[in-house]
């Protein structure tokens, strides 16, 4: 009786193990669309260099761009410390102590004669809406001072500089030897990706925001008296306002003086930090103009990482460094005077880039929801946790600053839910489902349909 | 905005024509450079003649011979990638008769001055 128990038992448990193999589909094969290509070889493909992928810098995780604290989550091996652990690299291709505490990255973009002396610290840019941030009447605008590509200066030509630059295994830079250069194909791909992330299009403001102090914040932006925001920031986008600068400007470059900024977190390390002066070799002084309804949860800000907040970032407007800067002094003889805002209008500017940031966040996580529904799982586990990386910055956007109490709650119920969802399948598709309801009631606490 | 703040305003952010990094252009072989080799905006081929004083040189492309001048701020790189070498920032003295070049054109609706030109090492 009991052996027979026994084999009736192990049957049983033998047919179940049988069930299950049969039940586990093999992953489908990857798409072969652009998009899907060219992700793929964004966060996996080396080109046979030192390790680091365009995802090495560019985080999914961390909205396409590489804070501190993110930083401060990577293991010792990460790719992006190849300048620690490769004794080729350890001297001249990038400065450790400003990459961990202040998430800059070494470029030489004034040429590589000079290496010990001659190179920039630049912040990591995030890769979001640039379909809508880098044309210009002059030409494409990439990186920082407008001039990151090579080639023929366009975003599909950007990834071949920033193989040549982040890439190598060694400071002689030779193609087929230290790395490979991204073929015509792979350029077309990574493109295609590049501009497939965030935004597609930039909004139309005014917002009917319901928030009084973002509100406010909306109206400084606008205004051309007084914020004066909206004239380099179209639509809190990166193109310049067509009313002022004539139709089809697009995105343009300034010196604001942000490289005048005195007590520059880099500078108080004591570390060599060379004058980075933008724009050509020698450079102009001037630097692109990033869309700011990224901003809120993209710090630090400008190109040099220098401020931490958003509040600052706008206060920044206010001081000497960008008053006396040639984009300043021309503003003031323009209009009469320069940005003078008190301290509650900086808080009013800042809290409708922090709103019209959570408002983002909002959008791209029902975005992940929507694709995590159909997609395989292993794909769907990815999606649903960006889904919850972006839910929390749009909470830590609000919360920061006090903003839409109510609002974050909701986020927070989202946040569980997408939590939830990830961490099982069974009932996966009703956890989504409250979610995207908990999501909906968080964005009509912030603006108005 | 008054007219004056447009005009100037563009002044400061629009008059310059853009133009790509050349920094990493260097390290990239004759032949590869993305959106620029193979169309009309460069020229390869082999240099049939220098005329160092004129400041031009001739070079025979697919189209066939094609003079092109060359000023101060036309960079001169040596694309050394076939002999396993780091690329070299060159001059103008380092363009030689018979060595496979390419010419990027300052403006490729008149190929008639280089922006920069890579020459292959010896």
């Amino acid at each position: 009786m009991a052996s027979r128990f026994r084999i009736s038992f192990v049957a049983v448990v033998l047919q179940l193990v049988l069930l299950a193999v049969a039940c586990r589909r093999p992953p489908p094969p990857p798409p072969d669309d652009p998009i899907s290509r060219g992700e793929r070889l964004f966060f996996e493909e080396t080109f046979d260099g030192n390790g680091r992928t365009c995802g090495s810098c560019h985080r999914a995780e961390d909205n396409f761009t590489l804070s501190p604290a993110f930083i401060a989550s990577l293991p010792p091996d990460d790719p992006l410390f190849i300048a620690e652990t490769n004794p080729d690299l350890a001297q001249g291709f990038e400065n450790p102590r400003l990459m961990r505490e202040f998430g800059m990255i070494l470029e030489n973009l004034d040429g590589f004669a000079d290496l010990p002396n001659v190179f920039t610290m630049r912040g990591i840019p995030h890769t979001l809406a640039q379909g809508s941030s880098v044309a210009s009447a002059a030409g494409p605008r990439t990186g920082w001072s407008g001039d990151g590509a090579p080639g023929d200066g366009t975003l599909r030509s950007f990834a071949t500089g920033a193989v040549i630059q982040h890439f190598t295994r060694t400071f002689a830079r030779v193609p087929g030897q230290d790395f490979r250069l991204p073929t015509e194909e792979e350029l077309d791909d990574l493109e295609a990706f590049m501009l497939s992330l965030g935004r597609q299009q930039d909004l139309a403001l005014p917002l009917p925001l319901r928030g009084t102090v973002a509100a406010r914040g909306q109206q400084i932006f606008i205004d051309p008296t007084l914020g004066k925001c909206n004239a380099c920031h179209s639509n809190a986008g990166a193109n310049a306002d067509p009313a002022v600068f004539g139709p089809g400007a697009g995105n343009l470059s300034f010196n604001t003086g942000v490289e005048n900024l005195p007590d520059q977190p880099a500078d108080l390390t004591g570390e060599l930090v060379p004058p980075d002066d933008g724009f050509g070799v020698p450079g102009n002084g001037e630097f692109n103009t990033p869309p700011v309804v990224e901003a809120a949860d993209t710090g630090p800000f400008f190109h040099n990482n220098s401020i931490e907040t958003i509040e600052g970032a706008v206060a920044f407007y206010n001081g000497a460094a960008f008053n006396e800067s040639p984009a300043g002094i021309l503003l003031r003889n323009a209009t009469g005077s320069g940005i003078v805002l008190d301290g509650t209008q900086v808080v009013a500017v800042a809290a409708f880039l922090r709103v019209i940031n959570a408002l983002e966040n909002i959008r791209q996580t029902l975005a992940y929801l929507d694709e995590s529904g159909t997609a395989h799982p292993d794909r769907a586990a990815r999606q649903l946790r960006l889904a919850a990386e972006e839910t929390n910055d749009a909470i830590e956007v609000l919360a920061g600053a006090g903003l839409h109490p109510a609002g974050v709650r909701h986020l927070g119920v989202a946040k569980d839910a997408i939590d939830n969802a990830a961490a099982s399948t069974g009932r996966r598709t009703v956890r989504i489902d409250d979610a995207v309801a908990a999501l909906e009631q968080a964005r009509a606490d912030l603006v108005s349909t | 905005m008054s007219r004056y703040l447009i005009l100037a305003l563009c002044a400061l952010g629009c008059a310059v024509p853009l133009h790509a990094q050349r920094t990493t252009e260097q390290f990239i072989p004759i032949g590869r450079s993305p959106g620029v080799s193979g169309t009309a905006a460069a020229v390869i081929g082999t240099i049939e003649a220098v005329d160092a004083a004129q400041r031009t040189l001739r070079i025979a492309g697919p189209q066939g011979p094609v003079t092109i001048a060359f000023t101060d701020t036309t960079d001169v790189w040596i694309d050394r990638s076939a002999q396993r070498q780091s690329a070299l920032v060159g001059s103008p003295s380092d363009l030689v008769a018979g060595r496979r070049a390419e010419v990027k054109f300052v403006d490729p609706a008149r190929p008639e001055i280089a922006d920069w030109i890579k020459i292959e090492g010896s």
